[in-house]
């Protein structure tokens, strides 16, 4: 509540019923008191000091506020519940999401801060506490029923910090924190790989001879951004990681002297945001039809289709999927993101022992094999999914008589992955 | 789970979010099956609603004219039949 603060202390101003002249007067008591009594103003009916004590901050509130606050308090209508949440040795842990009696939506709820702690205006009862933690400690989500009454305070204590050696995967869209402890972090960022192409011939002595070979590259691996360190302490961090390049597939033998071909599917882009920061990696490129080159729209090169005579590329084949980059270019980690194989097949109806063949391994680091085959298929093919961004191979088959699917595999889908800065 | 965003009709990108969320919390729409990046979003326009859209286009006026003539012969033959 507020004092009245007059200019001119007892004046008041008359207006005689008469009709006369209003005219001021100062009014002093001179009633001649045994006890002075209590005087009516602020520090006798609600003092900044015990409005905080109801509010824990003093804005102004009246008498009446008090007295219906207290009742409320009385009857369990209002409580508050403050916690105080710390690791395990005793570190306060902010930027944990709060949120009674329900899952929080972090990003949405409320957090505590660099002390760890959080207040929360609810009733008197039994509550479920719900808590989303940062990255980085030994849990990430935890409940505790607490009983609440007045303003009931609590610490919780019961997770640890993981080791700063740590790196984090995320392979689904997410939104988080990271744990202080760790910033500033590395973030190496993957788009998913691409898809192979393929194509299904059924050839017989009436195709042409310019139509006996064909060849398709394999699907590259996905794009790489690798960050220097970025600071994350109390920034909102989300991760949407790109899909894999849906299988190319072809679900029906063509018919005799024909064929028939699918390409290859780029795989999604993999964006994070950090606060108000962004970085992206796209996704790699799909198998291409028809190709005898490296596919190198991507972070490791599909493998080219192409023939034994073509293949030799110094010490490995040009059909090979390229190895996929090491995780933060650190040769420590492991490879990810390789590319798929290449398949390439020349048939000679002529001749069977002139039908030639050939198909890559897929590149270290989740890549898949392309598949080639000149002989007669009658059950499905599948090159297989690639893992890890990486690039499924292509797939080509000469003579094709199955109703089963000949299909590239999925790419591998995008990642995000984080580590304390080094 | 993969979901899409969607630009002008067009799906953009393809994303992985985990099974059951709500695509909209991360600003994507349910995938259609068979769809991907570089399709159009929502396929399920009428004929007769892409013939007025094309009829929009000039450039597309000779296709225009050629998909409308099967369109009226479609038509008629429904009506003679």
């Amino acid at each position: 509540m507020k004092d009245r603060i007059p200019t001119k202390p007892g004046r008041v101003l008359l207006t005689p019923e008469d009709g006369s002249t209003p005219f001021y007067a100062t009014i002093t008591r001179a009633d001649e008191p045994t006890q002075e009594g209590t005087p009516l103003n602020k520090a006798n009916l609600l003092s900044d000091e015990t409005e905080k004590s109801i509010w824990d901050v003093a804005q102004g509130r009246t008498v009446n506020d008090a007295l219906k606050m207290l009742a409320d308090v009385a009857y369990g209508r209002v409580a508050s519940l403050t916690l105080t949440i710390n690791d395990t040795d005793g570190n306060p842990i902010p930027d944990v999401t709060v949120r009674l009696d329900s899952a929080p939506t972090v990003g949405e709820d409320p957090i505590t801060g660099t002390n760890g702690k959080i207040k929360l205006d609810t009733n008197a009862g039994e509550h479920t506490v719900y808590l989303v933690y940062p990255l980085g400690y030994s849990a990430e989500t935890e409940s505790k029923t607490v009983q609440v009454t007045g303003n009931t305070a609590t610490t919780v204590q019961s997770v640890s910090r993981k080791a700063e050696s740590t790196i984090f995967n995320l392979t689904e869209a997410k939104t988080f924190y990271i744990a202080r402890f760790l910033s500033p972090v590395q973030f190496d960022i993957r788009g998913g790989g691409g898809s192979g192409a393929v194509i299904a011939a059924r050839w017989n002595t009436s195709t042409s001879t310019a139509n006996r070979t064909k060849r398709a590259s394999g699907a590259a691996g996905g794009y790489v951004t690798i960050t220097e360190a970025v600071d994350v302490a109390g920034k909102l961090i989300r991760v949407v990681p790109g899909a894999g390049g849906a299988p190319a597939s072809i679900t029906s033998a063509p018919s005799a002297g024909s064929f028939r071909t699918a390409s290859g599917s780029r795989g999604g882009t993999t964006t994070l945001y950090v606060g108000d920061q962004s970085f992206s990696a796209s996704g790699g490129a799909g198998g291409v039809l028809n190709s005898s080159a490296y596919n190198t729209d991507g972070g490791a090169d599909g493998g080219a289709g192409v023939n034994r005579i073509e293949a030799q590329v110094g010490t490995g084949d040009a059909a090979d999927g390229k190895e996929g980059r090491n995780l933060f270019d650190d040769t420590a980690q492991a490879k990810k993101g390789g590319a798929g194989g290449g398949a390439y097949v020349k048939y000679d109806a002529s001749s069977s022992s002139d039908h030639s063949q050939m198909d890559g391994p897929g590149g270290s680091g989740g890549g898949t094999a392309g598949r080639a085959s000149a002989s007669t298929t009658s059950s499905a093919v599948s090159s297989g999914d690639a893992t890890t961004a990486g690039g499924s191979g292509s797939v080509v088959y000469a003579m094709n008589t199955s109703s089963g699917p000949i299909s590239s595999g999925r790419g591998g889908p995008g990642f995000v992955a984080f580590r304390k800065a080094v | 789970m993969d979901a899409c965003i969607v630009e002008n009709n067009i799906i953009v990108n393809v994303v992985v979010l985990p099974d059951g969320a709500d695509p909209a919390a991360f600003g994507c729409k349910p995938l259609p099956h068979g769809k991907w990046i570089g399709d159009e979003y929502d396929s399920d326009a009428t004929l007769s609603a892409r013939l007025s859209a094309m009829e929009q286009n000039q450039e597309n006026s000779a296709v225009w004219d050629e998909l409308d003539a099967a369109y009226q012969e479609g038509v008629n033959t429904a009506y003679d039949s």
